[in-house]
């Protein structure tokens, strides 16, 4: 999808603690077959940021993911890809 | 209605104008687009038991819902062929149940058994890459409507199987060991069947109807080129050793594994383990679509007659 996590609302929250990053996100769907891909990608690329050492991802459930988290960016890219939010 | 005479056709092309209904083609345009969307469904139908058996092998149950995503999509894209089929006056009943498993036509790779993991992922970096460019061919340049729209999600899924490939190569790759090693035996013997895909070189042909139709818009050695330029540039995959592959593209072949009246025949190193591929998989799988045992018939829902 031609959207970014953010604008796609599943990034919850995110710190930093010196060379360590801890992000909580969630997926669209309990079932989602990209969810390896996202946090495979995440830690890949906050690994390349300047003094990242560790990332910590955490998966959070609650509160579940609803296209109301979607941001207006990221609802105009999905309507653009032909999906109805 | 009556076909539209080969004049009146030829113009709507030369104006690059779409072809949306049957009116409008001529019997020879409508064969060749029937053959066209025949080996795309096919193809699309026989890589989801393909895939299946080495999504088996996921090593975890993300993996393994990624490469059931993977099948549903390609199940689905395979829907579509034979949907578009059924509006030009095919049966998809009979198309998909109750041909025979040898009519059935699909590139000679899906006929060497997938047996792991690793080997589902080489096949969505180079046999999905390879699908990607001879249907983003027929997207950007086909001449019939009905199917070039149905292609826009099409190809927006099969991005999903590419980075899946793509991904997961990379990450066997760094792993080193054993496991790249494994990876670089998946690349070598699924190059050759890759390249194959193609068909003929252009070179041993002396003519196609399908260029002339618009149905496609690149020759077979374009489309070749395209695939080894974007799928093994820059995408992680590792080197692939070469030096001993002699490869002759060949055409599709039929099931029966057997090559088609005057197509090359392709050789590769006789270092694979692949060196001989039978028509294990197609004898597997096909049989299993086959309706012609007598098992009941359910209810289908259907477009023509209303939802039921």
């Amino acid at each position: 999808m031609p959207v970014n996590l953010v604008d796609l609302g599943l990034i919850y929250g995110l710190t930093v603690d010196g060379g360590r990053v801890c992000v909580s996100l969630t997926f669209t769907a309990m079932g989602c077959p990209a969810s390896e891909m996202i946090m495979g990608d995440i830690r890949e690329r906050l690994l390349a940021e300047p003094g990242i050492e560790d990332v910590r991802l955490d998966v959070v459930w609650d509160p579940p993911w609803t296209s109301a988290r979607l941001t207006s960016d990221g609802r105009e890219a999905l309507r653009a890809w032909g999906l109805s939010v | 209605m009556e076909p539209a005479n080969s004049g009146a056709l030829e113009a709507l092309l030369k104006r690059g104008e779409l072809v949306e209904s049957t009116s409008e083609m001529t019997p020879d345009y409508l064969r060749e687009l029937k053959h066209t969307l025949l080996v795309s469904g096919d193809t699309e139908l026989i890589s989801a038991p393909a895939y299946y058996l080495a999504a088996r092998k996921a090593p975890s149950v993300n993996a393994f819902m990624t490469g059931i995503a993977i099948i549903q999509d390609e199940l689905a894209h395979a829907h579509i062929a034979y949907h578009i089929l059924e509006e030009l006056g095919e049966s998809q009943e009979a198309l998909i149940f109750k041909r025979d498993p040898k009519a059935f036509r699909y590139p000679y790779a899906f006929d060497v058994p997938l047996e792991s993991w690793t080997e589902l992922v080489v096949a969505n970096a180079m046999y999905d890459q390879a699908g990607f460019c001879l249907l983003g061919d027929i997207h950007e340049h086909g001449s019939y409507g009905p199917w070039k729209r149905g292609l826009v999600k099409v190809m927006a899924e099969e991005n999903f199987h590419l980075r899946n490939g793509r991904n997961w190569s990379k990450r066997i790759s760094q792993a080193g060991g054993e496991a790249r090693e494994e990876l670089q035996r998946a690349v070598d013997w699924m190059f050759p069947l890759t390249v194959e895909w193609f068909g003929l070189p252009d070179n041993l042909k002396q003519h196609s109807t399908q260029l002339d139709y618009r149905l496609k818009g690149l020759t077979n050695d374009q489309l070749r080129q395209q695939w080894l330029s974007t799928g093994f540039r820059a995408h992680s995959m590792p080197t692939r050793s070469a030096g001993t592959s002699t490869i002759r593209a060949a055409g599709m072949r039929s099931s029966s594994g057997g090559a088609s009246g005057g197509r090359a025949t392709p050789r590769w190193s006789p270092s694979s383990r692949r060196a001989s591929p039978s028509s294990r998989c197609a004898h597997e799988f096909l049989p299993a679509f086959s309706r012609r045992s007598g098992a009941p018939r359910l209810p289908a829902f259907s477009r023509r007659s209303g939802a039921p």
